[in-house]
C-alpha cells in the first residue's frame, strides 16, 4: 500500500515533467529585442545615440582620404609595404581586391545608415514632444553617412522610396537578404540629391545650439548641405545655405593662442567648430573591434615612428607624410604652416634610426594637426594606440567660409573675396595678404587657400576630384616628387572614386547587378 | 573440456577413496591479491556452501574429499576446485574480460554488449591506467577508431579538441560528454584515475541524446564501491619531468648574418662569425610534474561508497612556473538501498585548479618571439637587464624572456558537480528513475600588467606606461533533470523486450562579473600589490571600471540562459539474443530557435538492427569463430550549438559615444545608446545529421582475436554557420555580427577498423596488441544556394584574410591559395611570360623577380590574379591509426602505444618577414642565382610575393607518427608483502610523446587551431611535452 503511494508520487513527477516540457524553454531573450523597442522617448534617444556611434568609425575614412591626397605620402614601415591598401591608395593603384580600410569605410558607413534607418523605420511608433528634434538629427546623420559613401564610391546602392513626390532614402533598414536585391541609385548626382533632401528635412527642426557637443546643430546641417550642393555643382544653392551659416553669427575664426591650440584638446568644440566628431581615451579598445573604440585610431598613424621621443608628442606608425611642396606652399609668415606640419627634417637627416625610424618615403614632415599627443596616453594604459582623444574637426568655420567663397565665386556672388580674406587674415594675423587680382583668378586663389587651410584633414583629394583638378595635381606631384619616390598613377574616369571591394560585390551577389566602378576590373 | 576432465577425475577420486570428508576453509583473492568479499563458494551437487567475509575468507564444514567447489563472483571467471586433503585454500579468481565488457552504458540505461547494435567503443579502467594521462582526452587518442584528439596547446592544463568521425559541423564540433549522466563541458574537472569506463557512441545510437548527440557522445562512468566489501585503499603517485618534444631548426647566428646581408644587398655590415643566443634554448626548460591519487572504497549490506582525492602539479616547458598548472579533485560516490526496490545513488565532485597563462599563438606570444627574434642579440644587456629588440627591422618582436618575466596571468577554477538519482522498481518489470545533476563553476581570472618597456620608448607592442590589474569572475551553473520509466520483460523465453520512456530538462546559465583598475597605489609595480584580494580597489588608486559597463548590463551583456526540454522513447527487442532491434524517437525543444514558427521543436528518430550470427545453429560447430555479429544503424540527430537567441536581433551591440561633455558621468563623458547585436534570422532551424553505419564484431580463436569494422556516412544538412555577409546589412557595426544561416551540407564518409589480439601463453606470460585505423573523407556537398563561407588568416600585419574556405566538392576548411611550380630562375623567363600577358597590360605576375616563387596560372587567363587561387590542402587527416601493445611476464609488465595521422596539412604561419627576424634552416637552400634552387625563394628584406601572398610554399604536409606512451612496470611478489597489510605494490617508469616522426617544420604537427574554417594555421603552437615519469601503485 505504501509502495503504491510512492509510485503514485513518482508518476506525478513524471507527468509534471512531461507537461511542463515546452513552457520550460520559453525563455525571453536577455536584453531588449529590436522588434519591441521604441516604447518611450528614452528609447528613441538611445537609438539615436547608437546612430551617432558610427561617426567615431570615420577615422578609417580619414586614413584613406589623407593617403589619397597629392600632398601626403603613405609612409609606414620602410621595410615593408606597410598597410598595403593605404600604400595602393597613395599610389592610386587600388584594386577591387583591396579590403582593409576601403572595406571598413564601406561596411561601417552602411552600418551607420542602418542604425539611422532602424530609428526612422520606427518613427511613427510613438508620439511625444521633442521627437522632431530627434528625427532631424537622424536625417542629418543619414546624410553624413551617405555623403561619405558617395565621396568614396560614387553611385552607391541604396533603398529608395518616394515621399511627397520626391525620391528619398527609404526609412527602412537593409536587412539580411535585402542585399541581394539592392540596386545602385543611378548616378552620383542622384545620391547627392538624396543627401540634400535629408538635410533639408533636418534643418528646420534642428536647434541653433545643442546641450551637448556631439549633437548636430542647424549650422552643421546647413554647412553639410552647402557642401553637398558644392559637390553637386549647385553653386547658388550652396551660397544661400552657407551664407545662412555665416549670418547666424554662431561661429568665428579663432586667433592668436586659440589658433595655435586649435587642434589641441583645449581647442575642441570651440567657436570655430561647426561639426566635430568626439573622441575620448577614457575607455580601452581591442584590436579585434577597432570600430568599438571611443577614441581615434587615425591619430596613431600620424605619429613619427619609434624611438621618436618628444615632451609633447608621442610616436605612432609613421604614416601620412606632408610633401615638401605642401610645406613650401606656406609663406614663412603663414601661421598655419607650424600648426599643420611637424618638421623632423633634422632628425630624418641622421639616417641612423637612433632618434626615430624613418618610414617609407620619409619627407621629414608629419601631419601635426592629428599627431598623437603624449597626454593621450594618460587615460588608457593598455591600448593607448587605439584610443586617441583628438576630436576630428569634421566641419570648421574656415571650411564653411571657403566653401561659401567658392560657391559665390562660381555663382557670381558678392562676398567671395571677403570670405577668402577672412581666412587669410586669421592665417597671417593681419590683412596685408588680402586677395588681389594680380594673384590670378579668385576661384584659383580660393582653391589654393583650401589646400593650405584644410591640409591633413582629409578634404584635399575629394576637392580635387569634384573640381576636376585631380589629374593635373597628381601630374604636378610626379613632376616635383623627390628622386626615388614612386610616381602616382592617377587615371581619369577611374580614380575619381574607389573600387567597391570585390568581396562586397560577391557578398551581395552584385558583380553583374551593380558592376564594379568604372575603370576597375574585378 | 578441462572441466569435464576434472569432473571425471573427481568422480574417480570419490569412487576410489570413499566418503571421506574434511572442513575446508580458504581465502578468495583477485589476481592482484586483493581479497574478494561476498564470493559464493558452493559444493557442487550439494546444498552446502558459504559466502566469503570482508577479508575474503570462508569455511565449509564436512566436505567430501573429491567434491568440487564452485567459486563464483560477478565479473570473474567461475573457478572449480576439487577438494583434496588440503583444507586451507588460497583461491585466485581471474577477471572475466568478456563479462566485464558485457554491460555497456548506452544512455538512460545499460545494455549487454552482445545486444548492442550501434557503433559503440569501450575503454576500460586498464586501458586508461596504462596510459597515465594527465587529462582524460589523452586516453582517447589512438585508442578508439574514429576518434581524433588534437590539442590547441601543449601548455599544462590546456584543453583538447575531440572529434568523433570528422568535422561534421561548422560550429561547435565537441561531442556531448556525460560523466555518470551529468553533462561535463570541461574534462579537466575529471581525474583520469577515477574513471571506470569510457564509452563512445559514434553513430545514430547517440540519437537517444537527440539534439546534443550530433557530434557523438562520450559516456564516462566513474568508479563505485561494492556492497558488502571491506574498506580498501588505493594510492597512486608519479613524479617526473618534461622537456619540449621539438625545437624548430633555425639559422645559427652566422648563417643568419649571411642571410641578412644577402637580403639587404650587403647593407647590414655583420662581422663573421657571429655569437648569439639560441632563443629556443632560453625559453624552453625542463619542467617537473607530479601527481598523487588516493582513494578509498567499501560497502555495507545496503550501501556502497567510494572516496577519492587527487592532486596534480605540472610546470610548463615554456616559462616553467609562469605556465604552471595544478589541480585538486575530490570525489565522493554513495549508493544506498532505501528499500529493497528503492535505490539511491549519488556522486559529488569538487575540482579546484589554478593555471598560469603565458601569451600563446601568434604576434606577441613567447614562442613566436623566440623563433623570430634576432639570434645575434644577447638575452641581457650590459646592465643585466633584458635586452630590447629595438631595431625597426624586427617590429613587434619582443625579447621572449622579458615577456615571460612580465606576464602575471592566472586562471582559477572552482567547480562543484553533484548527481542524485532514485530508482524504484515495481511490478517486477518496471523501474522508474529520477536523476538530477547539477554543475556549478566559478572561473576567476587575475591579470596584472606591470609597467614595462619592451623597447623604443614604450612603443613596442605590449609596453605599458601605466600598470593595470584585472579581477574577472565567470559563474556558470547548469542542471539536468531526467525522469524515465523502463519496462523490461521476457516473453516465452525467446522474446526480450525493453521499453524506455522519459523526459529531460536542461538549463545552463552564466553570469560575468569583475573589475579592471589602472595605476597601483603609491606607484607600485609589484605583483604582490596587484594580486587581487577581495576588491581591487584596495590596490588601485587610479581608475577602477567594472568589467561590464552598466550600459551593457542593462542589455544583458553580463549573462546568458539557455534551455532544452526533451522527451524520448526507446524500444529494444531481441529474439533469442540473435535478432536485435532498437528504435529511438526523441523530441527536443530548444530555447535557441524561434518558438513562433515552431522551429524550436525537433523530432529525431533512429533505429538499429543486429544479428548475432554466431548464435545460429549452423555456426555452433565453428571451431574458430567464438562470436560474430552484424550491425546496422540509421538515424537523424540534431544540433543547436549556436549562440543563444540567434533568431532575433537584440539591441546588445556597442553604442557608446563620447558626448563631448565631461560633466555627464563618472566614466568621463561617455553616453550609451543601443544598436543591433548579432543580426537575427527568424527562419533558423536545426542542423540535422543523417548517419548510416554498418559494421560487424567478431571474436575468433578462443576469443584471442577480436575484430570490429564499421563503414559510415554522416551527412550534416542545414549546417548552422554565420558566414560573412554584405556590409550593407550593417553587420560590421560595433558589437554586431553576421546572422546565422542554414548554409549547406557536409558529408563525412569513412571506414573504421580495429583488430585486437589477446593471449595468455602461460600463467607467466600474457600478451596483447591492437591496431586501429580510420579512413575519413570530408566533402562539402551543397551550399543551399549560399555564397561559399570563408575565414582564417595568414600572416601578421600584412595579412591574407579568408584563406580557409567551404565550397562544394571540397573538404570543409580547405586552404585557398596560389599553387607554385618552382622559382623564376632568370628575368628573361619572366619577360617571356609578360610578353604573353597582354590581357593584364603585360604583367604576368605582379611583383615577381628572379628568385621568386612562380605561381601557376590555374585559370589560364594568361596572367596571375585572384582567380588563380585554388585548393592547396586541407587540415583534415585522411587516415588516422592507433597501435597498442602490451605484455606481462611474471612480475614485469610493459605497454606501448603509437598514433599516426596521415594527410593533414598545416600552414606555416609562425614566421615574420622583418629583415632581422630569424628564418628556418631551410632558407640555407634559398635561391642565390640562376639554377641554385627551384624550391626555396631568394632572401628579401621586406615584403615580397613569396611571403605576402598565401601559396603552397607555406602549406606543409603535417602527417606524423608519434610514440605516445611507453610504460614498464614491476609488481612485487606477494610473499614479500606478507604481514605488511599491503596487498599490492607496483612500480613503473613511463614516457609520453618520446618521439614524433614528421616532415613538418613547425613545433608540433598535432596541433589544432580555430574552428572548422580556419583550422590548421600554425602561429607558433606551444609544443606538446615529452614526459618521463616514475610511479607507484599501492593497494592496501
Amino acid at each position: 500500500m505504501k509502495k503504491i503511494k510512492t509510485l503514485k508520487y513518482l508518476l506525478m513527477v513524471l507527468l509534471v515533467a512531461f507537461s511542463s516540457c515546452d513552457d520550460f524553454v520559453e525563455v525571453d531573450p536577455i536584453g531588449p529585442d529590436s522588434a519591441a523597442f521604441f516604447n518611450s522617448e528614452e528609447e528613441y534617444e538611445a537609438a539615436l545615440v547608437g546612430a551617432y556611434d558610427l561617426l567615431q568609425a570615420t577615422f578609417w575614412n580619414n586614413t584613406v582620404a589623407v593617403a589619397a591626397s597629392d600632398d601626403f605620402g603613405a609612409g609606414g614601415d620602410a621595410f615593408n609595404f606597410d598597410q598595403p591598401v593605404l600604400q595602393n591608395v597613395n599610389l592610386m593603384i587600388q584594386s577591387p581586391s583591396d579590403e582593409e580600410q576601403l572595406r571598413s569605410v564601406w561596411q561601417l558607413m552602411y552600418a551607420g545608415l542602418n542604425r539611422v534607418n532602424y530609428l526612422l523605420e520606427n518613427k511613427d511608433k510613438l508620439e511625444f514632444s521633442g521627437k522632431e528634434a530627434i528625427l532631424a538629427q537622424a536625417y542629418f546623420l543619414r546624410a553624413y553617412y551617405t555623403f561619405e559613401l558617395a565621396k568614396f564610391f560614387g553611385n552607391i546602392p541604396l533603398k529608395i522610396e518616394e515621399r511627397n513626390g520626391v525620391n528619398r532614402i527609404a526609412d527602412l533598414q537593409i536587412l539580411a537578404g535585402d542585399q541581394f536585391s539592392l540596386e545602385r541609385v543611378g548616378s552620383v548626382t542622384a545620391v547627392y540629391g538624396l543627401i540634400q533632401e535629408d538635410l533639408k528635412e533636418a534643418i528646420p527642426n534642428l536647434p541653433i545650439t545643442q546641450d551637448m557637443a556631439y549633437k548636430a546643430t542647424k549650422g552643421a546641417a546647413q554647412a553639410l548641405l552647402g557642401k553637398a550642393y558644392l559637390y553637386d555643382g549647385k553653386f547658388s544653392d550652396a551660397a544661400i545655405v552657407l551664407n545662412q551659416v555665416i549670418s547666424s553669427n554662431q561661429y568665428s575664426l579663432v586667433t592668436g593662442d586659440d589658433y595655435t591650440s586649435l587642434f589641441e584638446v583645449s581647442g575642441e568644440n570651440g567657436p570655430e567648430s561647426v561639426f566635430e566628431i568626439q573622441y575620448t581615451n577614457v575607455e580601452g579598445a581591442g584590436w579585434d573591434c577597432l570600430q568599438c573604440s571611443e577614441g581615434s585610431y587615425f591619430v596613431q598613424f600620424n605619429g613619427p615612428r619609434a624611438p621618436f621621443d618628444d615632451p609633447v608628442y608621442a610616436s605612432g606608425w609613421g604614416f601620412f607624410l606632408p610633401s615638401q611642396v605642401l610645406y613650401d606652399s606656406f609663406d614663412a609668415n603663414d601661421l598655419r604652416r607650424d600648426v599643420t606640419i611637424f618638421d623632423l627634417r633634422e632628425l630624418s637627416a641622421l639616417e641612423d634610426n637612433s632618434k626615430y625610424s624613418a618610414p617609407r618615403e620619409d619627407t621629414g614632415f608629419y601631419n601635426l594637426k592629428y599627431m598623437p599627443r603624449k597626454s593621450d596616453k594618460i587615460g588608457n594604459a593598455s591600448t593607448a594606440e587605439l584610443v586617441h582623444q583628438n576630436n576630428y574637426r569634421a566641419i570648421r568655420y574656415a571650411d564653411v567660409l571657403l566653401m561659401a567663397a567658392e560657391a559665390e565665386a562660381q555663382s557670381s556672388g558678392p562676398n567671395a573675396e571677403d570670405y577668402l580674406n577672412l581666412v587669410r587674415e586669421r592665417a597671417y594675423g593681419n590683412r596685408s595678404n588680402d586677395y588681389s587680382s594680380t594673384e590670378g583668378m579668385l576661384l584659383d586663389a580660393i582653391f589654393s587657400e583650401r589646400r593650405k587651410e584644410l591640409a591633413g584633414e582629409g578634404h584635399r583629394f575629394f576637392d580635387l576630384v569634384r573640381t576636376g583638378r585631380a589629374k593635373a595635381a597628381f601630374d604636378d606631384y610626379n613632376a616635383t616628387k623627390p628622386d626615388g619616390f614612386v610616381a602616382i598613377d592617377y587615371r581619369e574616369n577611374k580614380n575619381e572614386v574607389f573600387p567597391i571591394p570585390l568581396v562586397e560585390l560577391e557578398l551581395a551577389k552584385a558583380e553583374e547587378r551593380w558592376g564594379q566602378n568604372p575603370g576597375y576590373n574585378n | 573440456m578441462k572441466q569435464t576432465f576434472l569432473k571425471i577425475l573427481a568422480l574417480f577420486f570419490v569412487a576410489f577413496t570413499g566418503a571421506q570428508n574434511i572442513d575446508v576453509s580458504g581465502n578468495v583473492q583477485d589476481n592482484t591479491g586483493f581479497p574478494i568479499p561476498g564470493v559464493n563458494v558452493i559444493v557442487k551437487n550439494t546444498s552446502k556452501g558459504a559466502v566469503t567475509d570482508f577479508d575474503g575468507n570462508f569455511t565449509i564444514t564436512g566436505v567430501d574429499i573429491g567434491a568440487t567447489l564452485s567459486v563464483s563472483y560477478i565479473g570473474y571467471v567461475t573457478k572449480e576446485i576439487v577438494v583434496t586433503d588440503n583444507s586451507n585454500l588460497t583461491i585466485q579468481l581471474e577477471e572475466d574480460l568478456a563479462q566485464l565488457d558485457e554491460v555497456v552504458v548506452v544512455g538512460y540505461g545499460t545494455q549487454r554488449k552482445k545486444e548492442v547494435t550501434g557503433a559503440v567503443a569501450v575503454l576500460g579502467t586498464k586501458d586508461i591506467e596504462k596510459l597515465n594521462p594527465q587529462r582524460v582526452e589523452q586516453a582517447l587518442q589512438g585508442q578508439i577508431a574514429g576518434v581524433n584528439v588534437t590539442s590547441s596547446s601543449g601548455s599544462p592544463g590546456a584543453g583538447s579538441n575531440i572529434r568523433i568521425r570528422g568535422i561534421t559541423t561548422n560550429g561547435d564540433n565537441r561531442p556531448l560528454i556525460l560523466v555518470d549522466g551529468n553533462v561535463i563541458e570541461d574534462l579537466s574537472a575529471i581525474n583520469p584515475n577515477d574513471i571506470k569506463s569510457m564509452n563512445v557512441l559514434k553513430d545514430a545510437t547517440a540519437g537517444i541524446y537527440g539534439v546534443r548527440g550530433a557530434n557523438g557522445v562520450i559516456l564516462i562512468t566513474t568508479k563505485t564501491g561494492r556492497k558488502n566489501s571491506e574498506l580498501k585503499f588505493q594510492f597512486d603517485s608519479y613524479t617526473g619531468f618534461q622537456t619540449t618534444s621539438n625545437k624548430i631548426d633555425l639559422l645559427n647566428p652566422t648563417d643568419f648574418a649571411i642571410y641578412v646581408n644577402d637580403a639587404a644587398d650587403n647593407t647590414r655590415f655583420f662581422v663573421y662569425p657571429q655569437k648569439g643566443t639560441d632563443w629556443q634554448d632560453e625559453v624552453f626548460s625542463t619542467a617537473a610534474i607530479s601527481n598523487m591519487n588516493f582513494s578509498a572504497s567499501g560497502g555495507t549490506e545496503k550501501s556502497a561508497y567510494t572516496f577519492g582525492v587527487s592532486y596534480l602539479d605540472q610546470y610548463g616547458i615554456v616559462g616553467n612556473g609562469k605556465s604552471k598548472y595544478n589541480r585538486l579533485t575530490a570525489r565522493l560516490g554513495y549508493q544506498y538501498d532505501i528499500l529493497e526496490n528503492l535505490k539511491l545513488s549519488s556522486t559529488f565532485l569538487l575540482t579546484n585548479s589554478k593555471k598560469n597563462n603565458l601569451p600563446e599563438g601568434g604576434n606577441g606570444s613567447v614562442l613566436y618571439s623566440a623563433v623570430n627574434i634576432n639570434p645575434d642579440m644577447p638575452v641581457y644587456d650590459e646592465n643585466g637587464d633584458f635586452s630590447l629588440a629595438e631595431d625597426v627591422s624586427q617590429t613587434e618582436i619582443r625579447n621572449p624572456l622579458a615577456v615571460i618575466a612580465n606576464t602575471y596571468n592566472t586562471t582559477k577554477v572552482d567547480k562543484y558537480s553533484g548527481t542524485l538519482g532514485l530508482d524504484y522498481t515495481f511490478l517486477e518489470h518496471f523501474t522508474v528513475s529520477s536523476k538530477f545533476q547539477i554543475n556549478y563553476s566559478n572561473v576567476l581570472n587575475d591579470v596584472f600588467d606591470p609597467i614595462v618597456d619592451y623597447g623604443n620608448n614604450f612603443s613596442k607592442q605590449g609596453s605599458r606606461e601605466i600598470n593595470e590589474v584585472q579581477d574577472f569572475s565567470d559563474l556558470y551553473t547548469d542542471y539536468t533533470w531526467d525522469n524515465y520509466i523502463n519496462y523490461s520483460n521476457t516473453f516465452g523465453e525467446d522474446h526480450d523486450l525493453t521499453v524506455l520512456l522519459g523526459t529531460s530538462l536542461y538549463r545552463t546559465r552564466g553570469h560575468f562579473y569583475g573589475y579592471r583598475g589602472t595605476q597601483l597605489k603609491n606607484g607600485s609595480n609589484s605583483v604582490s600589490d596587484a594580486l587581487a584580494n577581495g576588491w581591487i580597489g584596495d590596490r588601485v588608486e587610479g581608475i577602477i571600471t567594472p568589467r561590464i559597463s552598466d550600459a551593457s548590463k542593462a542589455l544583458g551583456g553580463d549573462q546568458f540562459d539557455s534551455r532544452l526540454s526533451s522527451a524520448f522513447t526507446r524500444i529494444q527487442y531481441s529474439y533469442k539474443g540473435k535478432y536485435l532491434f532498437s528504435g529511438v524517437l526523441r523530441r527536443d525543444v530548444s530555447s535557441r530557435f524561434s518558438p513562433e514558427n515552431n522551429n524550436n521543436v525537433g523530432y529525431f528518430p533512429s533505429g538499429s538492427i543486429g544479428w548475432n550470427v554466431s548464435d545460429e545453429d549452423f555456426m555452433q560447430d565453428s571451431k574458430w569463430i567464438n562470436s560474430l555479429k552484424f550491425r546496422a544503424s540509421y538515424g537523424i540527430i540534431g544540433n543547436d550549438r549556436i549562440s543563444d537567441f540567434a533568431y532575433v536581433t537584440l539591441l546588445n551591440g556597442e553604442a557608446t559615444i563620447d558626448s563631448g561633455d565631461p560633466s555627464i558621468n563618472e566614466e568621463g563623458d561617455l553616453l550609451n545608446g543601443v544598436g543591433a547585436g548579432k543580426l537575427g534570422n527568424i527562419d533558423l532551424k536545426w542542423e540535422e545529421q543523417e548517419t548510416i553505419n554498418i559494421g560487424f564484431d567478431a571474436r575468433l580463436f578462443n576469443n584471442k582475436i577480436s575484430f570490429t569494422a564499421d563503414a559510415f556516412k554522416k551527412q550534416t544538412k542545414d549546417l548552422l554557420i554565420a558566414p560573412q555577409s554584405s556590409g550593407t546589412t550593417g553587420s560590421s557595426a560595433p558589437g554586431s555580427s553576421e546572422p546565422f544561416i542554414n548554409a549547406g551540407t557536409v558529408e563525412n564518409r569513412g571506414i573504421e577498423f580495429k583488430i585486437g589480439y589477446d593471449d595468455n601463453f602461460s600463467e607467466d606470460f600474457k600478451f596483447n596488441a591492437s591496431f586501429n585505423f580510420t579512413v575519413l573523407e570530408n566533402e562539402v556537398t551543397s551550399l543551399n544556394g549560399n555564397l561559399p563561407p570563408f575565414g582564417g588568416e595568414f600572416g601578421i600585419g600584412i595579412s591574407q584574410t579568408d584563406i580557409s574556405r567551404m565550397d562544394v566538392g571540397l573538404p570543409l576548411g580547405y586552404f585557398l591559395g596560389y599553387k607554385t611550380d618552382g622559382i623564376y630562375q632568370t628575368q628573361a623567363e619572366i619577360d617571356a611570360l609578360n610578353a604573353n600577358a597582354t590581357a593584364n597590360e603585360g604583367v604576368y605576375q605582379s611583383g615577381a623577380g628572379a628568385g621568386d616563387l612562380r605561381f601557376v596560372d590555374t585559370n589560364g587567363n594568361g596572367y596571375i590574379d585572384d582567380g588563380d587561387r585554388t585548393n592547396i590542402g586541407d587540415p583534415i587527416p585522411d587516415v588516422t591509426m592507433g597501435f597498442n601493445m602490451g605484455f606481462s611476464y611474471k612480475n614485469i609488465d610493459f605497454s606501448a602505444n603509437a598514433f599516426a595521422s596521415i594527410g593533414n596539412d598545416m600552414v606555416r604561419d609562425y614566421e615574420r618577414k622583418d629583415l632581422f627576424a630569424n628564418r628556418g634552416t631551410y632558407m640555407l637552400d634559398r635561391w642565390q642565382g640562376t639554377g641554385t634552387s627551384n624550391t626555396v625563394p631568394r632572401a628579401v628584406s621586406g615584403g615580397s610575393i613569396n611571403t605576402d601572398l598565401f601559396s603552397d610554399f607555406v602549406v606543409e604536409d603535417a602527417s606524423f607518427v608519434r610514440l605516445q606512451n611507453i610504460q614498464l612496470g614491476y609488481t612485487l611478489n606477494k610473499d614479500a608483502l606478507e604481514g605488511t597489510g599491503i596487498d599490492k605494490i607496483r612500480f613503473y617508469v613511463s614516457g609520453n610523446n618520446l618521439f614524433t616522426i614528421t616532415d613538418y617544420k613547425g613545433f608540433d604537427p598535432s596541433a589544432a587551431s580555430g574552428g572548422p574554417i580556419g583550422n590548421g594555421i600554425d602561429k607558433g603552437f606551444y609544443p606538446i611535452a615529452s614526459t618521463y615519469l616514475l610511479g607507484v601503485n599501492l593497494n592496501f
